[in-house]
């Protein structure tokens, strides 16, 4: 495939733009591979980049129920970051980020990686002791997290002119986080896509998995899908909100439920934010697009759903809430709002595990998983490959509900 | 936005009640193994379909009480009172 550099854009061209390859290749199906990966979003298309890169398995087909990069990686906030609590956390979102920082040149793709750090506005003692407490292990775990006062919040966001002295949840300070950074989306997964169809991966779109295949001695031979069935010796199911749906077939029970979760666009406006801003206490966060929209999210439906829209009074309690800290707002228009389907074990940390099917990987739990891409798919990749879990993803297995050893995360971007 | 159907105040706007999440099954009887008893812990109801979830009327008359609804549709089939220990056992966190 191509390589993309100045020079091809220059020789492309030449020619009218008319001769570009494409992306990625539709080879018909087959009825064997070594690893079939359920999913064709973000983690599922780096699961097979990374096995092709790191581990040299290249017999691997992607199945996607709809069209590639069409679930949650198209339903996402962009941002990336790694200002989590836990040590179990820490040092894996630490790692997606530094993933994320060279991921561009490693796809040979423009993902437009903008390192634009991110600013928490804390309102309330409680929230104020959760985020230092945040910050002092994230410096043992190299993210850094630093405190800045209100004045100093007020400087570096001219837009936030609420949540004054005289108002319901007065400011008593931010913290800032250097690392966080925004990137096209849809750019990650076609990268991934394009990459792994490079070295040899299949990817099936409108290929919807029905069933889990099991052989008599209980271990995964393959899958029932709408064209036909397809055998393998390894399946990872990687289909976020839809997990259990896919497992239960197999008889598999998981410890996850699946929310909505959704988030609005308004109208293009000249630059006005360059941070990205989190309002933990009111559960609502924001960043402004290249195209200069406002890229808005609040917080989840708190019932159970597996719907893909927006609930009126959740959109309503995020913009009011918005409206709190940036009163000049009110007189935006919205143009797009989204949902999607988000799983999320009780402990709000993901798993990536082996499961009691031999040859059935999962990965899920990704409550908010467009950070985690590179290193879910990474480590993923590496748990497929050598049959034991990557050093940083080790604490992410299902064994830790056998155990009951819970990792309860509280740096979940919509944990209030 | 949802419409439930308090049992006592009758149907009322979602804004003024709180999700107490998913019901759980009874307690299982203490001899039974681990991975049941984990089951039961951990493992909650996900279908695409019905689940039986409780809601609180905070914002109102202050009862409790369970309905079925579905994932997709939002759909409601039922609604039943709940006795009245049930809030003071569970607390009215989610």
């Amino acid at each position: 495939m191509a390589k993309f550099s100045a020079f091809s854009l220059a020789w492309n061209a030449l020619s009218h733009h008319r001769n570009w390859t494409r992306y990625w290749q539709n080879p018909p199906l087959a009825k064997k591979y070594e690893v079939l990966i359920i999913g064709a979003g973000g983690h599922g298309l780096a699961t097979a980049h990374y096995l092709a890169k790191n581990h040299g398995i290249t017999d691997t087909a992607v199945l996607e129920k709809g069209w590639l990069g069409g679930g949650n990686i198209a339903r996402n906030t962009v941002t990336v970051r790694s200002n989590y609590l836990r040590d179990e956390s820490l040092p894996f979102f630490v790692k997606s980020v530094s993933l994320f920082e060279g991921l561009s040149k490693d796809l040979n793709f423009n993902l437009m990686y903008s390192n634009r750090s991110m600013i928490d506005v804390i309102q309330t003692y409680p929230k104020m002791r959760e985020i230092r407490r945040r910050m002092m292990n994230g410096y043992l775990h190299g993210s850094s997290y630093s405190s800045i006062d209100v004045a100093e919040l007020r400087r570096r966001v001219p837009a936030l002119t609420g949540g004054g002295p005289e108002s319901r949840l007065p400011i008593i300070g931010a913290m800032v986080h250097k690392e966080a950074a925004t990137c096209r989306h849809d750019g990650v997964a076609w990268g991934y896509a394009r990459s792994a169809s490079t070295r040899g991966v299949e990817i099936h779109q409108h290929t919807e998995v029905k069933n889990l295949l099991r052989d008599k001695d209980g271990t995964i031979k393959g899958v029932e899908t709408n064209r036909g069935t397809v055998l393998a010796n390894k399946v990872a199911v990687v289909v976020s909100g839809h997990t259990t749906t896919i497992t239960e077939t197999a008889g598999l029970r998981l410890p996850i439920k699946s929310f909505n979760l959704a988030a609005f666009v308004s109208e293009p406006v000249k630059p006005l934010i360059d941070v990205i801003v989190n309002c933990p206490d009111l559960g609502v966060y924001l960043n402004q697009s290249d195209k200069g929209e406002l890229v808005i999210g609040g917080a989840p439906d708190p019932g159970q759903s597996f719907r893909r829209d927006v609930k009126q009074n959740v959109f309503e309690e995020a913009v009011v809430t918005m409206l709190e800290l940036f009163p000049a707002f009110r007189r935006l228009k919205l143009l797009r709002q989204w949902g999607g389907v988000l799983d999320i074990a009780h402990d709000a940390t993901p798993i990536i595990s082996a499961t009691d099917i031999p040859g059935l990987f999962v990965s899920c739990g990704w409550w908010g998983g467009f950070k985690a891409v590179p290193a879910g798919g990474y480590t993923l990749a590496h748990l497929i490959a050598t049959g034991q879990p990557h050093n940083v993803a080790a604490p992410f297995t299902l064994d830790r509900f056998h155990h009951l050893d819970f990792i309860v995360e509280s740096g979940t971007t919509t944990a209030r | 936005m949802l419409i439930l159907p308090c049992p006592f105040c009758g149907q009322r706007d979602e804004s003024e009640f709180v999700n107490a999440g998913p019901t759980k099954p009874s307690r299982p009887d203490a001899n039974v193994s681990d991975a049941e008893w984990v089951d039961w812990l951990t493992v909650p109801e996900n279908p695409i379909g019905y689940i039986e979830e409780k809601w609180w009327h905070a914002k109102g008359c202050g009862k409790w009480f369970t309905i079925k609804r579905h994932t997709v549709t939002h759909e409601i089939v039922t609604a039943d009172v709940m006795p009245d220990d049930v809030g003071k056992r569970t607390g009215e966190t989610t």
